[in-house]
């Protein structure tokens, strides 16, 4: 009986430890966030492909990124395999790779579109937040709720946590008084939710060394927009994607 | 050359456009030890639409510093993990402004292991606490009074009165509103749980509706209940069916439609078992708007039953009532409007003892009565407001009644000196049937002038009220003397009376603040209030034709009487963040006449005038600590059966002789307040002291006859003070979910007057104390335990045996179990212990045991049946003791006792959004 009591509280502890972190500040570290991409919104009611996909494979495609946080900067990146729906062809705007200078409010994108890999440098996306009264816990840390629209109209909903000092997020989202641990665009059918959380004040952020020339967001976004017209319905996904 | 470039480079400034941009800096410590806090964020919103406008992390020694805001409207956000966060809104009104924050660490919450995690749930905004409902757990078809005793700091007691942070709270609003005549219990036990969003506790300014009026100091706490999005548009309530032993029954209906802005209710109650109203603070209320009257209706064969049932005897009632309100023309208009009929009945029988205590000896007395008391009525009241624009309103007010009571009561007495000789004994039969109608109005303006703080209100009232009664009187009393046993005479009365009365009064008041300086105002006010009335009483013997016709001039009378007062007022206000004092000066001036009707001389005319000096000053130690002190003048003038009474006969045992030299008395009290709410750590402290002094108390000369008679007339003594202490300590927990508050006061006063010639000085001590305690698990139980204790000295100077204590005990545990299959059983018990009583052992010990088992027969939760046992040993009695200065009394009477009842509830609510 004292032993099973024994690995009860072990127990506890265990759930304590990852259910209820002990209250400090974060100022560096990792965090994985788990992207959820809704597959099945990519068909619209009328193809005849969508039953036949929707059986091939399950609703949602995810992926794992990491973010690599000092107090001023973030490294955004593919982090490891996917476990579901693997072999769904991966769509534009996925693989990116976001590093963001916040001393100097710049940031440098690496995205892939198709078969070309466009190196962007930018400043930092200017986002009018306004908090809401939600809450929730994610990876075992208090967040707060802040919808934006970005874009124009696009909206988006964050949760963050001020616990991590640093004011960034996933892909090129952030300018939050701390650090976005969900964030999900509804339009796009997409959610990312930060699954780990490590804290490492010594971590390592590679910045992008690009052999590529970079060009400015605004000559990217032309050439998204142009190139566009011949991605058929699902254009407005892929975009807003890569605009990201 | 170098000027010109300064001189450019201000150009250049000015030229930047003049959007008037801000800087807030200031410093983020631990409230307890005061230290700095660093890296806590610290985050700038409008205020209007919570746009995030900037935001900073603080030093290392916890200062910060946000620049380039652009609106003077904000709210700052602080957080740091560990510590409750922080919010407060700011209408910043210099360029730099300086804050200083202090965050107040939360005390370690364990998270459930369970999966769905705890949120957040509860937020203190300024000086507002905001609970979230749905982190509460409450039961299936709780009300919002179930919610409520679940929130840490809120307690609910039995009659459903609610206290927070020490004070009651009287004003529970729904999205903001009134609803049923802002009663508390009526919303609490009627509303559901599941319809609420939110629940706000603060303390609102007084009640200025707009936000137009400025500050005057005076606060009331309030509850505000905020709907869901979806309840908005709902229909609900419950029906209640009962069928019990002894011919017992209980039915009641309640049912609510709210449309956004429209809420519309009505009730119905047939019951005898106590359920003579919608809840505790209703009061079957007939025309007491009105003004008190003059005219001594006291004493009065027609006013010896207020029409409420008490607890005294066996009731039946039938009552109900509509409630409609609405808000309109975009919330610039809205309307509020009662209607409540009913008919009760009571019957029963009182036994009372008394001993009274004389220079020589002692007189015991025992009176039985049997009585029958029934009233019917109808009030209808409405209110509607009216937002003439930004800086004004108008409020109008009325309510009419009308009802009609009838009373019969068969009544005997004996008393004796020294419980062996007898000195009188006598019988008092009594029926009366009177009428009551009345009509009150009320309008209201107000209006903020062009300078901030300048602002103007009138306010008018005009009443009037009507009794016609008619009733008969016939009463045999016989004295003995002294020595022999022998009847020494005997009094015997046949009688039928009239009554006629009517009331007619006005009330004007203006009022005008005039705003010195930024936090100081001078307030102004004059008020004139006016009554008349006239009351007409006949008395008539049975004559020898057997009929009452023998008009008796001795005992009727008819009386008008005038009564006006002029007040006017000065006073000086001064509010800052800290700390706000309030200062009053009035001067007031009164008149007034009693005279027969149509004969002016030998009138009784009576003039007063006094300079009636208050004082108010409270200081925020933080936003936790508090004090205030207060100083109040009061004036109690004399009434007119004081100074001149109607000579009636009702009671030959108690004769009342006027005393036109009355003095009018004047009461200073001083009162002061501590308290310190912990609202995160759960730790409630308050301390209370009030201190009373009566100059001129008017008090009374009694005269015991050797017949046992009491001739009483109004003095006016010095010395009467009354003094009291208080202190309660509150501590919380919330896993598990227990609450403890011990709380205790003590109380001395002191009361002068003559009996028997003699000066009596009575000198009253108390301690009353008690435990109060809650523990509750969600899902399976709650438990409310109070105990309360009472222990009174009382000490009259008066002769011999002069001095007598007793102590009395109170436990009341109430318990809810949360049974498996729907099932839930509740039950609640008394136990009160009185130490044995001059009067002899009697009920001493009382435990009242009320059980009820309910189960709840449908899946969608609507339909539950409850078997309920009341008193199951049997044990109620009626019994009140009390004491006075120079008399103990004990009353014991009918209650209701045990029974068993059934019944069949219906909860219903339908949401009537289509959800999208």
């Amino acid at each position: 009986m004292k032993l099973v009591v024994l690995i009860l509280f072990q127990l506890l502890l265990g759930f304590n430890s990852s259910f209820c972190q002990q209250p400090e500040i974060i100022r560096g570290g990792v965090i994985e966030y788990e992207r959820k991409f809704n597959i099945y919104s990519l068909y619209s009611k009328n193809d005849p492909n969508a039953a036949e996909q929707k059986r091939m494979y399950s609703q949602f495609k995810t992926n794992y990124y990491n973010l690599y946080f000092s107090e001023s900067e973030t490294l955004y990146k593919e982090g490891r395999a996917a476990t579901e729906n693997t072999v769904f062809p991966s769509q534009p705007g996925e693989e990116n790779i976001v590093f963001t200078d916040l001393k100097n409010k710049k940031r440098i994108s690496e995205k892939k579109v198709f078969e070309t890999v466009f190196t962007i440098g930018d400043s930092l996306r200017k986002i009018e937040w306004k908090i809401k009264e939600e809450r929730r816990y994610i990876a075992g840390f208090e967040c707060k709720r802040a919808d934006a629209v970005i874009m124009d109209s696009i909206y988006i909903v964050a949760y963050f946590c001020e616990q991590i000092v640093t004011s960034g997020g996933p892909e090129s989202i952030g300018g939050l008084p701390g650090m976005i641990l969900g964030l999900a665009i509804p339009i796009e059918h997409v959610t990312w939710f930060a699954t780990k959380v490590s804290s490492n004040n010594e971590v390592e952020i590679n910045k992008i060394r690009t052999k590529e020339k970079i060009i400015s967001y605004l000559e990217f976004k032309d050439f998204i927009l142009s190139h566009s017209k011949v991605w058929g319905e699902r254009k407005t996904i892929y975009t807003i994607s890569c605009l990201l | 050359m170098k000027q010109t470039i300064v001189f450019l480079l201000l150009l250049g400034f000015v030229k930047f456009g003049f959007t008037q941009h801000y800087i807030i800096r200031g410093t983020v410590r631990d409230s307890s030890i005061k230290k700095g806090i660093e890296n806590a964020s610290v985050t700038v919103f409008r205020a209007k639409d919570s746009l995030l406008l900037s935001f900073t992390r603080t030093t290392p020694e916890g200062r910060f510093k946000i620049d380039s805001i652009f609106e003077s409207q904000i709210f700052v956000m602080v957080y740091f993990p560990g510590y409750a966060e922080f919010v407060d809104t700011m209408d910043i009104s210099k360029i730099d402004s300086t804050v200083s924050i202090f965050l107040s660490s939360k005390a370690k919450i364990l998270q459930e292991i369970i999966v769905h995690q705890k949120i957040e749930w509860q937020r203190i905004k300024g000086d507002t606490i905001e609970y979230k409902a749905d982190s509460f757990y409450v039961p299936v078809n709780a009300s919002v009074e179930d919610l409520l005793k679940k929130l840490p700091g809120l307690k609910v007691n039995r009659l459903g009165t609610i206290t927070s942070q020490g004070e009651a709270v009287n004003r529970v609003l729904v999205d903001g509103e009134e609803f049923f005549g802002n009663d508390p219990t009526l919303t609490t036990r009627n509303v559901r749980a599941d319809m609420i969003d939110k629940v706000q506790v603060y303390d609102a300014k007084s009640n200025q509706r707009t936000t137009t009026a400025i500050d005057n100091g005076v606060r009331v706490k309030t509850i505000n209940l905020k709907l869901k999005a979806d309840k908005k548009d709902i229909s609900f309530g419950k029906a209640k069916a009962s069928v019990g032993t002894d011919a017992h029954y209980d039915n009641s209906l309640m049912a609510n439609k709210f449309k956004d802005k429209k809420k519309l209710a009505i009730y119905g109650i047939h019951s005898n078992i106590g359920n003579t109203k919608l809840n505790s603070g209703d009061q079957n209320n007939y025309g007491d708007n009105l003004q008190l009257d003059l005219s001594g209706l006291t004493d009065d064969i027609f006013n010896k039953w207020n029409g409420q049932y008490s607890g005294n005897g066996h009731p039946t009632a039938l009552s109900g009532g509509v409630h409609f309100n609405n808000k309109f023309d975009t919330d610039k208009q809205s309307i509020n409007v009662n209607y409540k009929g009913s008919t009760l009945e009571v019957e029963g029988n009182k036994t009372t003892n008394a001993l009274t205590l004389l220079p020589e000896n002692q007189n015991r007395s025992l009176e039985v009565e049997k009585f029958r008391n029934d009233i019917q009525g109808h009030n209808i009241n409405g209110k509607y407001e009216l937002m003439i624009d930004s800086t004004s309103n108008l409020n109008v007010s009325f309510e009419g009644a009308i009802s009609h009571k009838t009373t019969l009561s068969e009544y005997l007495s004996k008393t004796y000196r020294n419980d062996s000789i007898l000195l009188n004994e006598g019988q008092r039969d009594r029926t009366t049937e009177s009428g009551n109608e009345s009509l009150f109005g009320n309008i209201n303006w107000q209006k903020k002038l062009n300078k901030k703080g300048r602002w103007v209100s009138l306010d008018f009232k005009m009443g009037t009220r009507q009794i016609n009664g008619d009733g008969y009187l016939s009463t045999l009393n016989k004295f003995y003397s002294d020595s022999s046993r022998q009847e020494t005479f005997t009094e015997q009365t046949d009688q039928y009376k009239t009554l006629h009365y009517n009331q007619f009064y006005m009330d004007g008041k203006a009022e005008y603040t005039e705003p010195l300086g930024n936090d100081s105002y001078l307030l102004f006010n004059f008020k004139y209030t006016d009554t008349k009335s006239s009351s007409e009483r006949n008395s008539y013997d049975k004559s020898s034709t057997g009929k009452y016709d023998q008009f008796n001039d001795s005992l009727s009378n008819n009386y008008s009487f005038f009564m006006s007062s002029k007040w006017g007022g000065i006073g000086y206000m001064l509010i800052k963040n800290k700390f706000y004092i309030i200062s009053n000066f009035s001067l007031m001036d009164t008149h007034f006449r009693q005279q027969v009707v149509s004969k002016y001389e030998n009138a009784l005319e009576r003039h007063f005038n006094f300079v009636i000096p208050s004082t108010e000053f409270s200081y925020s130690f933080s936003k936790q600590a508090r004090m205030y002190y207060s100083y109040n003048g009061s004036v109690i003038p004399p009434t007119v059966q004081q100074i001149q009474p109607i000579v009636t006969n009702n009671d030959p045992l108690n004769v009342f002789v006027g005393n036109p030299l009355l003095k009018p008395a004047f009461k200073h009290l001083i009162t002061g307040k501590y308290s310190n709410y912990k609202t995160i750590e759960h730790r409630n402290f308050l301390a209370r002291a009030s201190f009373g002094f009566v100059n001129n108390a008017i008090t009374s000369k009694d005269e015991i006859d050797s017949l046992g008679r009491r001739i009483v007339q109004s003095i006016n003594t010095n010395g009467n003070y009354n003094l009291s202490l208080y202190s309660e300590y509150e501590f919380i927990w919330e896993k598990p979910d227990f609450s403890i508050k011990p709380n205790i006061e003590v109380k001395k006063s002191k009361y002068s007057n003559i009996v028997n010639q003699a000066k009596n000085s009575t000198v009253r001590t108390s301690i009353e104390g008690g435990l109060d305690f809650y523990i509750a698990k969600d899902k399976l139980f709650e438990i409310d335990f109070n105990t309360s204790f009472l222990y009174v000295q009382s000490t009259s100077s008066l002769g011999k045996n002069n001095s007598f204590d007793f102590t009395t005990w109170h436990l009341q545990p109430d318990l809810s179990l949360f049974l498996p299959c729907k099932f839930r059983f509740d039950s609640d018990l008394d136990y009160y212990h009185r130490q044995q009583s001059v009067f002899g052992q009697v009920y001493n010990d009382i435990f009242i045991v009320n059980a009820t088992l309910s189960k709840i027969l449908t899946k969608n939760n609507a339909l539950s049946i409850k078997l309920t046992v009341k008193d199951i040993f049997n044990n109620n009695r009626g019994i009140e003791r009390s004491e006075s200065t120079n008399a103990i009394t004990q009353n014991t009477y009918d209650v209701i006792r045990r029974f068993g009842l059934i019944s069949l509830q219906w909860d219903f609510s339908k949401s009537n959004k289509k959800v999208k």
